[in-house]
């Protein structure tokens, strides 16, 4: 590794060749790249990145959805947090081999109380069913939190985010759902945010449906 | 933290570097720029996290009620930032962890105002809860067209106050009722105090604990 100080090259940083050069630290460092990749392949670290490739391998919707179920704006941040909220987790150590295993995802995640939630399927209309309870205001539970569902098509690695009420009355809201040459198998989950969008509760699972 | 005296106007807030001047109560500050929190808080800190959060919900119900214009009216006669800030600090030692309420703790009403002497329950029928009191009308602070007011929470909404609109009694008569609300409630917490006639003042409160079968 070199360290030199030029007044040309200023700011220089990737590679040419086999020499990568980068700014740190205010100087400007050039290395060698490294002729040979060292790869301790041990067990837990074989099992870390299967967990990683299978969360990797959902993260198109999951950051979609995460955006909204982690509260930020950031991609980044949003499959920081996913990432975390999910990956020691067993369905995905199983590395979501059945669709019991998603019920394990996280898709949301924070303070906040739960939403008291279920979710029911009607096969003929083609319709999904969410109803929500009444909470008492709490802290971390307040009447003007918003209830989101979500149904994610395990199949076709689909998902439909619906915002559906507030904390502070029962309610009911039914969506269109499965159409032709969608998946077998989806799965329903909810999650309460803060009105002002900054904090949400762990999304819960609340139903796992298999197309009859 | 350093308090800076900028004169008469004193019209002075923001960024400077690293530091913030900022204004609260009349004052000027000169404090450090927070720093971002690293590492999960303590015990300590989550315990007043706790208290602060269930004395900011509990404060959403009575800023909605007449309780805004007893803290706001308490406030003005002891000095008080805000009707909020002392709201706040009467009752935040009465909120704990896992939305812990101690209701004997709490402290909805005060002021100037005398409260009666020996005032007490009387009887309940149905949901109407009397009260009885010696009336002890002696001047200004003591009136006898001052009211009986009633602040109730129930234990299925633990953190609602409100002020049943249904009340009557008045300092000089010596006994008043107030109509407790509906709901599924087993236990609820009454404040009973007192309020002049054209409001702006207003007594310290005695605590109730009523349970339902009681009044069965």
């Amino acid at each position: 590794m070199a360290i030199f100080e030029s007044v040309i090259f200023q700011r220089m940083r990737k590679s040419v060749g086999n020499i990568t050069t980068y700014e740190a630290g205010g100087k400007q460092v050039l290395r060698q790249n490294p002729l040979q990749r060292k790869d301790k392949k041990s067990e837990p670290q074989l099992k870390h990145r299967d967990r990683m490739r299978t969360l990797k391998k959902i993260c198109g919707y999951a950051i979609a959805l995460s955006t909204v179920g982690f509260c930020t704006t950031s991609r980044k941040t949003a499959w920081n947090r996913f990432v975390q909220a999910n990956l020691m987790r067993e369905g995905v150590g199983r590395g979501l081999a059945e669709p019991a295993d998603w019920l394990d995802l996280r898709f949301a995640g924070g303070p906040l109380h739960a939403p008291l939630m279920t979710a029911e399927v009607d096969w003929e209309q083609r319709t999904v069913t969410f109803r929500w309870e009444r909470q008492a205001d709490r802290p971390n539970c307040l009447g003007d939190d918003r209830l989101f569902g979500i149904v994610v098509d395990i199949d076709k690695r689909e998902v439909m985010l619906e915002e559906l009420g507030r904390r502070g009355e029962s309610g009911e809201a039914t969506f269109p759902f499965v159409q032709e040459g969608d998946g077998r198998h989806w799965v329903a989950y909810g999650f309460a945010q803060n009105a002002g969008g900054t904090r949400a509760s762990d999304s819960v699972s609340l139903a796992l449906w298999e197309k009859e | 933290m350093a308090e800076i005296d900028f004169g008469v106007e004193g019209g002075v807030s923001g960024k400077l570097g690293n530091f913030v001047l900022y204004r609260v109560g009349g004052k000027t500050y000169l404090r450090r720029r927070p720093r971002r929190r690293e590492g999960a808080a303590t015990e300590k800190q989550v315990r007043q996290q706790s208290k602060m959060a269930g004395a900011m919900v509990m404060h959403r119900f009575v800023k909605e009620c007449e309780l805004r214009e007893v803290f706001a009216a308490w406030s003005r006669e002891v000095g008080a930032r805000s009707g909020y800030n002392l709201f706040l600090s009467k009752n935040m030692n009465a909120f704990g962890e896992e939305d812990y309420v101690d209701y004997g703790l709490l402290t909805l009403a005060g002021g100037s105002l005398q409260l009666s002497n020996e005032l007490a329950v009387t009887d309940m029928a149905d949901r109407r809860l009397g009260f009885a009191w010696v009336d002890n009308t002696s001047g200004e602070t003591a009136r006898g067209d001052d009211r009986m007011l009633a602040a109730v929470i129930t234990d299925d909404e633990p953190y609602r106050v409100l002020m049943p609109e249904e009340r009557t009694g008045r300092r000089q008569d010596g006994q008043g009722c107030v109509v407790l609300p509906e709901g599924e409630w087993q236990t609820a917490h009454v404040y009973v105090f007192f309020g002049a006639a054209e409001g702006g003042k207003y007594s310290p409160g005695v605590y109730f604990r009523i349970e339902k079968p009681l009044m069965d």
